[in-house]
């Protein structure tokens, strides 16, 4: 058993670089299985460098595809903001958050930044621009029915040219985000990692329903209240630039809450606490009302 | 990738940046281990094609999975091998008629294509080698492949192999003479 513990030991030193020592004319076994041993360690089976380039590239591409899909993950957090606003905001101030626009019409930004009049900035990550237009559907290009057919579970397709470059498409239909629902306020500060804030004026008869987060996130969450009117809802996010964002109102008023920035349009109201971001929607209410409430949220 | 992963396999790999993203990261992680593992796969596929394509799969693996790596379970090699040892498993499950094809029979296979390794000077004796390991059960081929392939440890192929690490030293000492007497009756 010791042979085979030395021979084990020279393998290694073989493997480390350590020339062997060889000088005997008549080897013995032992030599010779040494021998066999850095003939296996030394032989040199080179890929075609070709196919493991284009590999290489292909992976690279996917790798990018992938890191596309968690910052699409961040936009679609966000788009969880516009989601709710159909119900809500059916009047002028219409949010559409570009950010996950931005990822496949690079530079629409900035085209319609630059098309609107007024650009209203409430700090550093968030921006609130009037008469935005959305971007024309027209302009996507949808996807042939055999490059929908090869969609991956992550919803990307690759197309591989004759010169081994790869070019991948991502499926516009947004990726399922895993939820955590709490159904006590004090429950909901687990969802988030700064310190959360609600209102502690309501109207009469509203009450806290229920708050949501992303599970793979504590930078964002939503809490609903419910009365006999619709819904109140306040979405709030911690700024970053994950989770800055630009919207889109029609007409855009500057408003102070406790001594913040903010916007009002309609029956909304986007205004910061320090770091966070709030975006109350109150449907049906007044001004007056929508800004007490917000007023309360300290 | 989640930052701490991240810093994790930059430390691991000695990546000098430590602001790598995960594309650098499997980036570096390709170039650094595709030869290995395609050599991994030549001693226990021995067939171009095949050994090309399963590395292919190994590093989408690795793509798809490194998220799952945790550097406290295990060295970075280990969690790779295996990946390559699965992988071969399963391919060896799904072509269970060729695996049963006399092994004269894939010993003569002829390649799929021109091999860059046949104008090398020692082509004649590659060839033998891989011919020879294919005489090899799996277990012993594995074993062989993992040490001069892979350049793991015992200890790191027995962690692999649900094997001690004596009883792997063993294994591959006998494996290499059983190789040596292969080739010298070849001869």
């Amino acid at each position: 058993m010791d042979l085979v513990k030395q021979f084990n030991e020279d393998v290694d030193g073989i493997l480390d670089g350590k020339p062997l020592a060889n000088s005997k004319e008549v080897q013995s076994e032992y030599d010779n299985l040494l021998n066999l041993a850095a003939v296996l360690a030394e032989t040199d089976l080179i890929p075609d460098n070709g196919k493991k380039q284009i590999l290489r590239r292909r992976l690279m591409s996917r790798c990018n595809a992938k890191n596309t899909t968690r910052n699409n993950k961040e936009a679609i957090m966000k788009n969880f903001f516009r989601k709710h606003r159909p119900a809500l905001l059916t009047g002028s101030f219409v949010l559409v958050t570009v950010l996950s626009f931005s990822l496949i019409f690079p530079g629409a930004m900035t085209a319609a930044a630059k098309s609107i009049g007024k650009v209203l900035n409430l700090g550093s990550y968030v921006t609130i621009v009037s008469d935005m237009p959305a971007p024309d559907p027209s302009t996507v290009k949808p996807l042939t029915p055999e490059q929908q057919a090869a969609l991956d579970k992550n919803g990307y397709v690759e197309i591989v040219e004759d010169d081994g470059s790869v070019t991948t498409i991502g499926n516009r239909d947004e990726p399922t985000v895993d939820t955590v629902n709490y159904s006590r306020l004090a429950d909901a500060q687990q969802g988030v990692s700064y310190r959360l804030l609600a209102p502690t004026y309501l109207p009469t008869g509203y009450s806290f329903k229920n708050a949501e987060c992303f599970k793979d996130s504590k930078e964002y969450i939503t809490l609903n209240f419910q009365g006999p009117g619709k819904n109140i809802i306040i979405m709030q996010r911690i700024m970053n630039e994950q989770t800055k964002y630009v919207t889109n109102g029609e007409v855009v008023e500057p408003v102070t809450i406790n001594g913040n920035k903010g916007a009002w349009d309609d029956s909304s109201l986007v205004w910061n606490i320090g770091d966070v971001n709030y975006t109350l929607f109150a449907k049906g209410f007044s001004k007056d009302e929508i800004m007490k409430i917000a007023e309360s949220v300290r | 990738m989640e930052k701490s992963l991240t810093m994790s396999l930059s430390k691991e790999l000695c990546l000098q940046d430590k602001a790598h993203s995960y594309t650098d990261i499997f980036a570096d992680i390709f170039d650094r281990y595709y030869n290995r593992i395609y050599k991994y796969m030549r001693y226990r596929i021995n067939r171009i094609e095949e050994a090309e394509d399963l590395s292919s799969q190994v590093f989408e693996q690795v793509m798809q999975k490194i998220e799952t790596y945790h550097p406290d379970r295990g060295a970075f090699e280990v969690w790779l091998f295996t990946i390559a040892q699965n992988t071969v498993n399963a391919h060896y499950r799904q072509r269970k008629r060729w695996i049963w094809s006399p092994l004269e029979s894939i010993r003569n296979l002829p390649s799929e294509r021109p091999n860059p390794e046949a104008v090398a000077v020692h082509s004649e004796d590659q060839s033998r080698l891989l011919a020879a390991l294919t005489s090899l059960d799996e277990r012993e081929r594995n074993i062989i492949a993992m040490k001069f392939a892979g350049g793991l440890k015992n200890r790191e192929i027995a962690q692999l192999m649900g094997l001690s690490e004596s009883n792997t030293g063993v294994i591959l000492y006998r494996s290499l003479h059983q190789l040596r007497e292969i080739l010298e009756e070849e001869e």
